[in-house]
């Protein structure tokens, strides 16, 4: 094209450069702005929305939701998803509940279950590409697998327990600071540097650009892939962490459509179903988003079931507006 | 810069493109073009990689609607918003890139849409869709089953299909971008014949090519694009083959391309007997520092499974390898690229480009353990940008800088970072399939000097080349595969044309013992 043409500018900062890296690094602003205008319109209906309480409330549930988001986004990015991530909420949080009240050591019971969720990502992996089944129903059967087990394993009851330790991972304020909140903040920076300064996102992203490529330059495809799917597990399964530490039980009836809050998350803040592309402040905002429709809703007493078409709503109203940017926003080209 | 639009009152103006001008957010694609293309006649459209050609087919063809300007088709104005419309009107556009359904059958996919149905049970008319078929592909003179799945049958005979349902639609312009890109010598004559029928049959054919020699064997006229301008239309028959390169490139370019005298050093690769895969049996073949071993065949004779199995990705059945006197081994294409051994797939799209990475990240991806630093081993961005820009301030990548998406790269410049990558890991040994495939004069002659000044450098290459002029220019010595065997092995005076191509396609034997 004539504008490519035009001469070779190698190695020096332009003024276009720079515009590039800022549109880049603002992937996440067309979400910024309807999320503020949301966030005008809840205050305005609602005068229990703008108090210091609710909006605590409102970070912290959108905290405890980005982390295994950012996980999915990763996932996505690689051109894949993990649809067992509701399950592995119940049988993480089944697994450290039942522990507990055995008697062992909480930390210990909670290390078990961040493990039980590696496991079954490595499960997911190992599946997904040494039987080379496609990712959709290979997770899909280990939603299904993990939920029962998870039922086997408590019996169909509740776990309850009163557990103080359990508590402060949704309780605990270091320096004032909620601690989901604390978590989610590293876990955006850990995402962040992934993605951007670590070999293994780069091959993340190449991966998820063109797999046959990466194979055929030499990447380890595979191996990739298997870690991927353990880092989606062991995230799914802190959220079960988190679950389990509000509500004090674990349950086989717990992280019911957990791995589509977490899809819609990460598609609301941007990146493609196609993989190749994400960003990890629109997965963040992505999980405010949804996590303000929420709130506001059962603000306004609006019922659950509601809520739910409305999130619907708002995911086909988001990917419509990814379509028609992608459509129009960048030209094809000769 | 010349009139293109010179009407010989006589010929009949069957499409005329008047003053199109397209645009893409910040890209002027096409810019106040206009010409005419007449009712039996071949107008060659040519133009480097990034000249607007493909834009301009797809204003054509209904898929892009042009900013300003209009097309008028047998007087009429044509204004096409879908490409069903341009299809009813008579165009038919055969695009470079495969628009078929895998899943579906030939006849199927030929007749796509414009099914005829049966009054009786509305379904589809099978028969007739079969017997249609038939008669099409013997007008090409082309075995291919009407009720084989496209998925089934190979690339040249998927580019025929595609030939064979643009001529079912009846059209009166036929447009076809780049249509011999995988077809081989015999199908190409066949191709040529058809043309020159539809032509004497009245019909206008727009034939887009890199090929230059195709231009001149079967077109009458031939339009020149430039950064998306016309600057000339010209009547074949007055002008030569320098003459359109140097209006396509804008500057006088050696277009034969010319093969250095470099010394030749030790033997860098050594294969003994390999057989690999389903295909590849018994090779022997040796390639010496400095020296380009150029691999010849039909296509799907093997070539590409030759690259494949010392790359490490193909399961080797017999026989053995050696790099640098050493065995050799790789199980994984990692293992290779470790060893120094660079890579080019032929199929740049397929299993080349990584779309939704920059330039750099694509440049360095196969070596990013080099541009790491520091106690965490995290990627360095300066080391990563220095890599990149020198792989592309030595092969000339036109970009607006490193961080430009590789996507938004004419197809030449795409070709030099792929280029690019495969020199990273060190290049002692380069597999190189296909080098210029796809890549306009310009870039094609600088990749060229590129593969001389390599060599020269000491690097061994093996390069799979499906186009003869570089197959013959470039090698030292090329080795002609069949059917998975080596069938020949030329150099020096016996390195020609009708050898080549007689060891490709009769299996005849030239230096090998039989």
């Amino acid at each position: 094209m004539n504008a490519l043409d035009a001469g070779p500018v190698v190695g020096k900062t332009t003024g276009r450069m720079v515009a590039e890296r800022l549109r880049k690094g603002l992937g996440a602003v067309p979400l910024a702005l309807p999320l503020l205008v949301l966030v005008v319109v809840l205050a305005l209906a609602s005068p229990a929305f703008l108090t210091p309480t609710n909006l605590e409330n409102l970070l912290v549930q959108s905290s405890i939701v980005a982390i295994p988001s950012l996980a999915m986004m990763m996932c996505l990015v690689m051109g894949e998803f993990d649809l067992s991530v509701g399950s592995v909420v119940a049988f993480a949080g089944a697994i450290t509940c039942t522990l507990i009240l055995s008697g062992v050591p909480t930390l210990l019971a909670m290390g078990a279950g961040l493990a039980a969720g590696a496991g079954v990502g490595l499960f997911n992996g190992l599946v997904v590409t040494r039987l080379k089944v496609t990712p959709f129903i290979a997770t899909m059967a280990t939603l299904v697998i993990v939920r029962g087990l998870t039922l086997v394993y408590t019996n169909g009851h509740d776990v309850i327990v009163a557990d103080p330790t359990l508590k402060l991972l949704v309780g605990a304020r270091p320096l004032g600071i909620p601690m989901p909140i604390i978590l989610a903040a590293i876990a955006a920076v850990l995402a962040w540097w992934v993605l951007n300064r670590v070999r293994f996102g780069r091959w993340v992203s190449a991966i998820g650009s063109n797999r046959e490529a990466a194979a055929v330059t030499g990447l380890p495809v595979d191996r990739t892939r298997v870690l991927v799917y353990i880092l989606v597990g062991s995230a799914a399964a802190l959220w079960g962490l988190f679950i389990s530490a509000q509500l004090q039980k674990g349950s086989g009836l717990l992280g019911i459509g957990f791995e589509l809050t977490a899809i819609t998350v990460v598609i609301l803040g941007g990146t493609s179903l196609k993989g190749g592309r994400g960003t990890v402040a629109g997965t963040i905002l992505g999980a405010i988003m949804l996590e303000t429709i929420r709130n506001g809703l059962n603000l306004l007493n609006v019922p659950v079931a509601y809520q739910r078409i409305s999130v619907g709503i708002v995911l086909v109203a988001a990917l419509a507006v990814i379509g028609l940017r992608d459509r129009y926003g960048r030209g094809g080209r000769a | 810069m010349n009139d293109p639009t010179t009407d010989h009152g006589a010929d009949v103006a069957i499409l005329e493109v008047e003053h199109v001008t397209m645009e893409f957010p910040g890209v002027r694609a096409l810019d106040d073009v206009h010409f005419d293309v007449r009712a039996g006649e071949v107008h060659a459209l040519v133009g480097e990689n990034g000249a607007g050609k493909s834009t301009l087919l797809k204003v054509l063809g209904g898929v892009y609607t042009p900013t300003r300007g209009r097309l008028r088709l047998a007087g009429q104005e044509y204004v096409p918003v879908s490409p069903s419309d341009a299809i009813e009107a008579g165009i038919a556009v055969i695009y470079q890139e495969f628009t078929l359904f895998p899943d579906l059958t030939v006849a199927e996919n030929v007749f796509i849409g414009r099914e005829p149905i049966s009054r009786l049970s509305r379904g589809i008319r099978y028969g007739e869709i079969r017997a249609v078929c038939r008669e099409l592909f013997s007008m090409l003179g082309v075995d291919i089953d009407p009720d084989a799945r496209v998925a089934d049958i190979g690339v040249a005979a998927q580019q025929l299909v595609e030939i064979a349902r643009a001529l079912s639609t009846q059209g009166r312009v036929i447009v076809m971008d780049e249509p011999t890109a995988a077809l081989n010598s015999t199908e190409v004559t066949r191709l040529m014949d058809v043309i020159r029928r539809l032509r004497d049959e009245g019909r206008a054919v727009i034939y887009v090519s890199h090929h230059l020699e195709e231009v001149f064997e079967v077109a009458d006229r031939a339009t020149v694009l430039r950064d998306g301008r016309n600057v000339a239309t010209l009547d074949i028959a007055g002008t030569t083959e320098a003459e359109l390169v140097r209006l396509m490139v804008g500057r006088d370019v050696e277009s034969v391309t010319h093969r250095d005298q470099v010394e030749k050093g030790e033997v860098v690769l050594r294969l003994a007997g390999l057989s690999a895969g389903s295909m590849l049996k018994d090779v022997d073949l040796e390639v010496r520092r400095g020296e380009i071993v150029g691999i010849g065949g039909v296509a799907g004779a093997g070539q590409s499974d030759l690259t494949q199995a010392i790359l490490g990705a193909l399961a080797i059945r017999a026989g053995s390898m050696e790099l640098g006197g050493a065995r050799f081994a790789p199980a994984t294409p990692g293992e290779a690229l470790d060893a120094g051994v660079g890579f080019l797939h032929e199929d740049r799209k397929r299993a080349g480009i990584l779309p939704d990475l920059s330039v750099q990240q694509n440049l360095s991806i196969s070596v990013l353990k080099r541009v790491r630093n520091g106690l965490l081993r995290l990627l360095s961005m300066r080391s990563e940008r220095e890599l990149a820009d020198g792989y592309m301030t030595s092969l000339r990548v036109k970009a607006s800088g490193p961080d430009q998406s590789i996507s938004e790269l004419s197809g030449g410049n795409q070709q030099k970072v792929m280029l690019g990558r495969a020199l990273a890991p060190g290049g002692r040994l380069l597999l190189l399939n296909e080098p210029t495939r796809g890549v306009d004069v310009g870039a094609r002659a600088e990749i060229h000097q590129l593969l001389n000044r390599l060599t020269a450098e000491g690097a061994a290459l093996l390069m799979v080349s499906s186009d003869l002029p570089e197959l013959i220019g470039m090698s030292d010595r090329v080795v002609v595969l069949s059917q998975g065997r080596v069938v020949g092995r030329l150099s020096g005076d016996a390195l020609t044309d009708e050898n080549v191509i007689a060891c490709a396609t009769t299996g005849m034997r030239i230096g090998v013992s039989a």
